[in-house]
């Protein structure tokens, strides 16, 4: 009976421990994100001003105003990354995407600040948007499988694909 | 037996039918509290704030910029002039006037601002903000110095180049004494956006709000509930045999 009780204890002390663990926190640092990406030599960040009209696509795609009028993205020539923020209910996630020519080439959730949807950093759920492409109308061109108690992380993280997306696009066309 | 158990059954139903009500529609709102915006939404009403001891930790730690703006760190949150900024910080280290930009200083990044107080961007450590900022300052040729925990360093933000040193002197930025009609109105927009309906509604919803008795109170309702749901089916199976 002793035993059981002691068996109980440490599962639940486990189960407690391990459920802390997955919440939100750094889940790796911006820092070493860009330092994975480009092989631990990142190059130096480049500034993109969001004027006026750029600010109004974004705006469609977000579905709300995008504060900053200068965004600083890392381009190596062959890929890009790009750091964004959006909340997702009531804190900002911190996401790193890698883009190059119009695709998605990774996503990683950085820093996850909600209490709620921090599922999001799981690779079943990144991994969806690896080769993503943006149609026409700035959607992407899948559909990308939710995870049900995390909607608004979820959304958060699709709508900033798109942008990484049409930001890779708009310097691209800048370059040509 | 049973006209007892009908009796208490309606006498309870009655006393109940306003918390089934309320509870039923404060848990549907709650359930999709994001989509209604009760997250998002500010109770004003002073009598509520009151009850709810929203009231700032102390008072605002100020710096002065230039043509008289001013930015205010008071508990987590910032202000430039009477206007939240950043809601989780928790050091502000001072603000520069540089180029025609505001760079405000805190946690290891800098917020810059235009001169009409739009954000232009947020620069943090992977933009090259040194961590564990001490102090802020600019150079007489407009480039932002940071005193940090490792050295001092010197940036200009147009190219973001980091430049280390062992010293550098600099024009600190510095606490300054704020105007009391400024301080009024940073507190009253703290007390402002410092509780929301979806707080108020979760807490009436579980009784709460009127301290740990209301949550006895809510308690003894639910288990009227559940008296009721006991009488009315067996009252239903008495009658049925």
């Amino acid at each position: 009976m002793t035993k059981l009780t002691l068996y109980i204890f440490l599962f639940l002390i486990t189960q407690i421990w391990s459920l802390h663990s997955y919440a939100k926190g750094t889940y790796l640092e911006p820092e070493k994100f860009l330092s994975d990406v480009f092989n631990n030599n990142p190059p130096n960040p480049q500034k993109l001003w969001l004027k006026k009209d750029l600010k109004k696509e974004i705006k469609k795609i977000l579905g709300d105003e995008f504060k900053p009028l200068r965004l600083r993205y890392w381009d190596d020539g062959s890929k890009k990354a790009w750091i964004l923020e959006r909340i997702g209910r009531d804190k900002p996630i911190t996401t790193g995407y890698v883009t190059s020519k119009g695709k998605i080439l990774d996503v990683k959730v950085l820093v996850f600040r909600e209490s709620r949807g921090w599922e999001v950093r799981y690779p079943f759920f990144t991994e969806q948007f690896s080769d993503a492409t943006l149609k026409a109308d700035t959607k992407l061109d899948r559909k990308i499988d939710g995870i049900s108690g995390a909607t608004l992380s979820v959304d958060a993280l699709i709508k900033l694909a798109r942008l990484a997306l049409f930001l890779d696009k708009h310097v691209d066309d800048k370059k040509n | 037996m049973f006209l007892v158990i009908q009796k208490w059954h309606k006498k309870i139903g009655t006393c109940i039918v306003l918390f089934v009500i309320f509870l039923s529609i404060s848990g549907i709102a709650l359930n999709h509290s994001e989509k209604l915006r009760l997250n998002t939404t500010f109770i004003k009403m002073e009598w509520l704030l009151d009850l709810y001891q929203i009231s700032p930790p102390s008072d605002p730690i100020s710096f002065s910029t230039h043509n008289n703006n001013w930015v205010s760190q008071l508990g987590k949150r910032i202000y430039f002039n009477d206007k939240e900024i950043i809601n989780d910080a928790k050091k502000l280290v001072g603000v520069v006037y540089v180029n025609n930009t505001f760079v405000i200083g805190y946690d290891g990044k800098l917020m810059v601002l235009t001169n009409k107080g739009e954000l232009l961007e947020s620069l943090s450590g992977v933009e090259g903000v040194p961590a564990g900022m001490k102090k802020i300052g600019y150079d007489e040729v407009d480039n932002v110095v940071i005193e940090s925990a490792h050295g001092y360093y010197r940036v200009n933000l147009e190219i973001l180049v980091w430049d280390e040193h062992d010293y550098l002197s600099a024009d600190w930025s510095t606490v300054s004494n704020i105007s009391e009609h400024l301080k009024t109105a940073i507190l009253n927009e703290y007390r402002g956006r410092g509780l929301t309906v979806e707080r108020v509604l979760l807490d009436m919803h579980s009784g709460r709000v009127v301290g740990p008795w209301g949550i006895y109170f809510m308690d003894l309702v639910a288990i009227l509930f559940l008296i009721i749901s006991f009488t009315g089916v067996w009252m239903w199976w008495y009658r049925r045999n």
